[in-house]
């Protein structure tokens, strides 16, 4: 783990930011320790309940994604956190079908408009599904209020979140 | 009426990270969650909703309480579960449908998103407070 890191070159708490990156083989256990652990680091430095259940929401989601997808079983999380703009990234490998369905429920995410009706319409989804919910990244947008694109490098896959 | 049986044989969930409590009050199921409902519970409250459904269609029950209040997080897949129990709910008859009533937490985010969702899915038979 990289001790969490604070960058003050500029003055002023507005400025401030702390974050911390971990490389980790996901598993049951170690999503939820992540999920505590970025609960507890997020509403020290923020001091807001409510962005930190959302940030703990976010990385759970992620990192389940990963422990069912990732191709290595290994994983990266970058937190930054700062007054006005947090941000998340989750990198792990993935394989082509994964990575070309991630593609496409990016695509849909972009072309909804009202996070709340979307959120309603993949529940029902959720419910006729055989594998998996379906349900993580419209999750991640309606309930957490996170803004999400993803980076594709080969089979090197991050989900970047900000809001 | 349940026998003895099916008394003991009243689902209780062993998990680290969630609990589940549940009973009947005359021709009402009230269940408490409290925890976590993560991977790790998954399969046991699959099995729980699967029983608690037939519980309440063999009691003829009118309504299923589930307090929430101190149910801190439940990840994707167990509201998929959620969802499952409550379309086979609507997949009744009319008659032997019954209601759910969920008993939420305003302090907890997720639950203000996804419980209201969840009455968005099925309107008439939960309501939510």
């Amino acid at each position: 783990m990289v001790p969490p890191s604070q960058d003050m070159s500029t003055s002023g708490a507005a400025q401030r930011s702390s974050g911390f990156e971990l490389s980790i083989r996901p598993s049951v256990a170690i999503i939820a320790m992540t999920r505590e652990f970025v609960f507890t680091f997020a509403n020290r430095i923020l001091g807001d309940v409510d962005m930190s259940s959302r940030l703990a929401v976010t990385v759970h989601e992620l990192l389940e994604n990963c422990l069912k997808y990732s191709t290595d079983g290994e994983a990266t999380l970058s937190v930054e956190l700062g007054a006005g703009k947090v941000s998340m990234k989750v990198r792990n490998r993935a394989g082509e079908d994964q990575i070309t369905a991630l593609r496409e429920a990016l695509a849909e995410l972009a072309e909804a408009t009202n996070p709340s009706a979307f959120y309603t319409m993949a529940l029902m989804r959720a419910a006729k599904r055989k594998e998996g919910s379906g349900l993580g990244l419209a999750r991640i947008w309606a309930e957490a209020g996170m803004v999400l694109r993803g980076e594709f490098d080969g089979d090197v896959v991050a989900l970047v979140v900000e809001a | 009426m349940r026998d003895d049986n099916r008394k003991s044989s009243w689902p209780k969930l062993a998990s680290a990270a969630l609990s589940l409590e549940s009973h009947v009050e005359s021709s009402r199921i009230a269940v408490t969650m409290r925890g976590n409902a993560d991977m790790e519970s998954l399969r046991s409250l699959e099995a729980f909703l699967g029983e608690l459904h037939d519980e309440a269609v063999g009691l003829r029950c009118r309504q299923v309480t589930i307090d929430m209040r101190e149910l801190y997080f439940m990840n994707s897949a167990s509201i998929k579960l959620v969802v499952a129990w409550i379309a086979n709910v609507q997949a009744l008859s009319p008659t032997a449908r019954y209601s759910i009533h969920l008993a939420s937490n305003p302090n907890l985010s997720w639950q203000r998103w996804t419980l209201n969702a969840l009455k968005s899915v099925a309107a008439d038979l939960i309501t939510v407070d």
